[in-house]
């Protein structure tokens, strides 16, 4: 029997490469932890709400408050968007180097903890949600790559193949180790910043990722980690 | 939490007051960079242990050899900046041992021990390539299991790309046709893995884990085994088909599974209270 009829686009070496490099960390990651299990806690954390001693400022890069009995290292994210009401649109960073799908990207930035932002796991937080004094900050060059990664990722926005910041290789096979990672970094930001929604939580649609194949804008990260060819090359 | 054994603590609340006011262990008195010194080399040494242990990977431990180096590592590793600014990370030590509640010197040291692997992590990143970063043919990862093993080549396997519409309904009119046969094959709870996985829902998902009377390591499980089959069942069809064309089979069989399975759990019975929403 013949599959119907279809061409093959080669995957390129430097995607394999990345792919091994991500793996090997991630399985590094898994040895160290091993063993490791958050405390456990009397249920949701109440925290009360302090109202934050500076103005948080678009560009900046701040740290969620601490899951004081949990098992991960400080948590970064870059605030892409400051409302008035204190709302914020906030893009983790990565606690690995490389980027592991194409929603998680490689920056420019110096530091460790900087390497790789996760525009898939993009949460809404509140100016409590995290240590009000910021931990560094954007330049203006690296705000603007940061938006036109944002548009690209879940606007479709097309991005100059030349581009210094690179996303990570696509997400094909559907037992790929990479699913369950993404699991747990959602679950991650999830008991961060569980405090602040104790009656929605483990039913918040942020617990999806919203996958409808039928509804292409929601699903486009995805498709774009499978390689549509729609998508684009990256 | 971290543990590793020690019965008492190896760090004062007044060193990590010190560390905090002074920026850094090595402008601080000798006593407070001593003890951060020696609790940063014992944590790293740990860890790399631990890795050992668990990896198997080398026989000889790449110790650190100066006492000092660990926690310089954990200061230069965790720091974002040359300013005060940078150096965030201390404000999130403390404000992590001070909503624990209990021993603040015990929280302190676990918030810094968390610190310290992310520090071994990158170490070993950069010291120890394991065989697979160089073939494309070995399997990924340490497990023995046949289900997981695999190769870089099978994860990447190449896009394909569906030539015209035609082509595109004849690939979802087959999948359709393989995904019925599947289905009557699968039980439940792995109907009900790939229906998840399909939806972005994260095994550990509580709602899931109480549908399905599990846990999430159980359906993980369940799933691996799910596709395993599926792949050698697509294979046995296709023999002559390349690795790309195969997985896209697999993916729009899965599609189609996820679609059978909620016709059959959320529109022909009553779906579980909790999923309503879905």
């Amino acid at each position: 029997m013949r599959l119907p009829s279809h061409t093959v686009d080669a995957i390129g070496q430097n995607a394999r490469e990345k792919l091994a490099a991500w793996l090997a960390e991630r399985e590094i990651d898994r040895a160290l932890a091993e063993g490791e299990v958050s405390a456990p806690s009397s249920g949701l954390r109440y925290r009360q709400t302090i109202k934050p001693s500076t103005t948080p400022r678009e560009g900046d890069v701040v740290i969620l408050h601490p899951d004081p009995n949990g098992v991960w290292s400080p948590v970064y994210v870059v605030l892409l968007e400051v409302s008035r009401d204190d709302g914020c649109l906030a893009i983790p960073f990565s606690r690995y180097a490389v980027p592991a799908v194409p929603g998680e990207w490689q920056t420019s930035f110096d530091a460790q903890p900087l390497r790789v932002l996760c525009f898939w796991n993009r949460r809404e937080i509140s100016g409590s949600d995290f240590i009000s004094e910021a931990a560094g900050c954007c330049d203006p060059e690296q705000l603007q790559q940061i938006r036109r990664i944002h548009k690209h990722v879940f606007d479709g926005e097309t991005m100059d193949q030349s581009n210094v910041w690179q996303p990570g290789p696509p997400l094909i096979h559907p037992a790929d180790p990479r699913y369950d990672y993404l699991d747990e970094e959602r679950d991650r930001l999830d008991v961060h910043l569980q405090w602040r929604t104790p009656a929605a939580f483990g039913e918040s649609p942020e617990n999806i990722i919203p996958l409808d194949l039928h509804q292409r804008e929601k699903a486009r990260w995805l498709m774009a980690a499978e390689g549509r060819p729609d998508y684009g090359t990256t | 939490m971290t543990s590793f054994g020690e019965k008492s603590h190896t760090t004062t609340a007044a060193a990590w007051h010190e560390w905090k006011k002074r920026c850094a262990a090595g402008l601080c008195g000798g006593d407070t960079q001593r003890m951060l010194c020696r609790f940063g080399e014992a944590r790293f040494n740990a860890y790399i242990r631990r890795f050992a242990a668990a990896a198997g990977r080398f026989e000889s431990n790449p110790l650190v050899k100066e006492t000092a180096d660990a926690w310089h590592l954990l200061e230069t590793h965790a720091h974002t900046g040359n300013h005060r600014s940078g150096k965030r990370y201390k404000d999130w030590m403390f404000d992590r041992a001070n909503e624990q509640g209990g021993d603040f010197v015990s929280a302190m040291e676990a918030g810094a021990s968390l610190l310290m692997r992310d520090v071994v992590r990158l170490h070993l990143r950069r010291e120890h390539a394991p065989a697979f970063m160089t073939s494309m043919n070995k399997p990924v990862g340490t497990s023995t299991d046949e289900e997981s093993a695999m190769t870089l080549e099978d994860l990447l396997p190449g896009g394909v790309r569906i030539v015209d519409e035609i082509a595109d309904r004849e690939w979802n009119s087959l999948a359709q046709h393989h995904a019925g046969e599947f289905f009557a094959r699968l039980d439940k709870l792995q109907a009900m893995t790939i229906w998840a996985r399909s939806k972005g829902i994260s095994f550990s998902d509580r709602r899931l884990l109480q549908w399905a009377k599990s846990n999430d390591t159980r359906l993980h499980k369940i799933y691996q085994r799910a596709m395993y089959d599926l792949g050698k069942t697509i294979k046995a069809m296709y023999p002559d088909e390349e690795p790309a064309a195969l997985v896209h089979m697999a993916v729009l069989i899965n599609t189609h599974i996820a679609d059978a399975f909620f016709q059959k759990y959320f529109v022909q019975t009553p779906p579980p209270r909790s999923f309503n929403a879905l």
